[in-house]
């Protein structure tokens, strides 16, 4: 028997036991009353707008209730040690104005376009992105076994085998549980690594689309037609290709989130491994 | 509109078809069951415009695959985790006809299960399938050839010379047909090193 052979005889075994148990009716009932609630379910950026107000609200309301006691209170909680600031002339009156300034508990990161309002940064030469890899990692390198976690046996597989910080680089391999692993793609979710251009975790896509005249944007919708060699999306991306590489930019808000390079023919929102 | 084109007749017929495609997407019955739902309650929404489409039922089927495949990379990020701790469960739990069939089905990349779903559960051929998973022919016809190849070697069984299906070229030849999109010009060279 030949593959098609055995595949054709699951799919009439699995039609015939389909057929057999499936209540269409009540599925029909239990449809309809899920597409009325469909249609009830409100927009969500109408409810994000709603829950924007709100807070917006609230937080004002809050705020010129504190002004009443003149102290402005800042940062997570009420109860953390604060950080005072007293303006005015020294007094050590109590009804002097305090601004009590939240305690920064996170380092910030690298962050050049809220820095310097520019979404192109120059990157050192141990930093670059471009069609090979990112830094020293390159696609088609072979790793030590060690290094990476096989998904289940499908030869498909993840490196690092920890997961790092944002600053790590990261991806899959193929031959995942052999003793040669390779990269497949690199993966990048740092504003730390950067093109030749400059470009990086933070670019918005109008830089994106000034740079490169060939990019490839596809907007997610769940299931759009491929666009331009894209098999599908479901988050938006822009890419461009050399070759049989690309480099494949996840957008949120029209703003890199995270750079992929890797095989031309995977590129876009891919499925990982699956 | 005749009876034949109603929302309820579309379901009628097309209801249980696609909850056995689900179930080879998914691997999973209730999960199925519950995507073909959700696609159909789309097309009941827009009902208007997916009823008069010439085939409505393959706007469920593009629709209800999609769904899959988002549930899919839903699954991914548990499914990540979880590998890291030990090795994740079979992902068909159910008692399928033959379990070894059906692991190495589960294995498959997304696409090539969903190309191996329509072509042996809904007949469809490449042009269809493409349709279906939103890509081009040559690269539906790409994942049906190494899903077949890819359980073929797995299962240790023949793999028929025919790769064609319904509606297919005869003889289509599979080789460099990948997904590459030969008429987009590598401009962007300036990252290469």
């Amino acid at each position: 028997m030949t593959i098609q052979e055995e595949l054709k005889t699951a799919a009439d075994a699995t039609r015939r036991e389909v057929e057999a148990q499936v209540d269409t009716g009540a599925a029909l009932e239990a449809t309809r009353a899920r597409a009325i609630g469909i249609r009830r379910r409100p927009d969500g950026r109408v409810l994000l707008t709603v829950a924007a107000s709100v807070v917006l609200i609230a937080g004002l309301a809050t705020f010129a209730l504190l002004r009443d006691d003149d102290v402005v209170r800042t940062g997570p909680t009420a109860t953390q040690p604060p950080t005072t600031v007293t303006t005015g002339p020294p007094t050590s009156s109590p009804s002097s104005t305090t601004i009590q300034a939240p305690v920064p508990t996170v380092a910030p990161t690298v962050a050049p376009t809220a820095a310097t309002g520019d979404d192109l940064v120059t990157a050192p030469a141990d930093l670059r992105i471009d069609f090979d890899g990112a830094a020293d990692r390159r696609v088609g390198e072979v790793l030590d076994p060690s290094e990476v976690t096989p998904h289940v046996d499908s030869g498909c597989g993840y490196w690092p085998t920890e997961p790092g910080d944002v600053d790590q680089l990261h991806g899959l391999v193929e031959g995942a549980g052999t003793s040669s692993p390779r990269i497949t793609d690199v993966r990048i979710d740092s504003s730390r690594y950067r093109t030749v251009s400059g470009v990086g975790v933070g670019t918005r896509l109008a830089t994106l689309q000034r740079i490169y005249g060939d990019l490839v944007v596809d907007r997610a919708d769940g299931w759009d037609s491929p666009t331009g060699g894209l098999l599908a999306s479901y988050l938006d991306v822009a890419a461009i290709r050399s070759g049989d590489r690309a480099i494949t930019f996840v957008l949120r808000d029209d703003v890199v989130s995270t750079v992929k390079v890797g095989a031309a023919e995977f590129w876009g929102d891919d499925e990982g491994c699956v | 509109m005749t009876d034949t084109r109603t929302f309820e007749a579309i379901f009628k017929v097309e209801y249980a078809g696609m909850v056995a495609l689900g179930s080879w997407l998914t691997g999973d019955r209730a999960s199925a069951e519950d995507l073909t739902q959700e696609a159909f309650a789309r097309a009941h929404r827009d009902w208007a415009k997916v009823g008069a489409l010439d085939a409505p039922g393959a706007w469920v089927r593009h629709v209800l695959v999609n769904l899959a495949s988002n549930e899919r990379r839903r699954r991914r990020r548990e499914v990540r985790a979880v590998a890291r701790l030990e090795p994740p469960p079979p992902a068909f739990p159910e008692v399928p006809p033959d379990q070894h069939l059906w692991a190495a089905i589960a294995d498959l990349p997304f696409n090539q299960r969903a190309a191996i779903a329509l072509r042996y559960l809904h007949d469809q051929s490449a042009d269809q399938i493409a349709e279906a998973i939103g890509c081009r022919p040559a690269t539906a016809r790409v994942h049906l050839h190494r899903a077949h190849r890819t359980l073929a070697d797995r299962l240790g069984v023949a793999l028929a010379d025919d790769e064609a299906g319904p509606g297919d070229p005869a003889g289509a030849d599979l080789r460099g047909t990948g997904t590459r999109d030969t008429n987009t010009r590598p401009t962007a060279t300036e990252e290469r090193p």
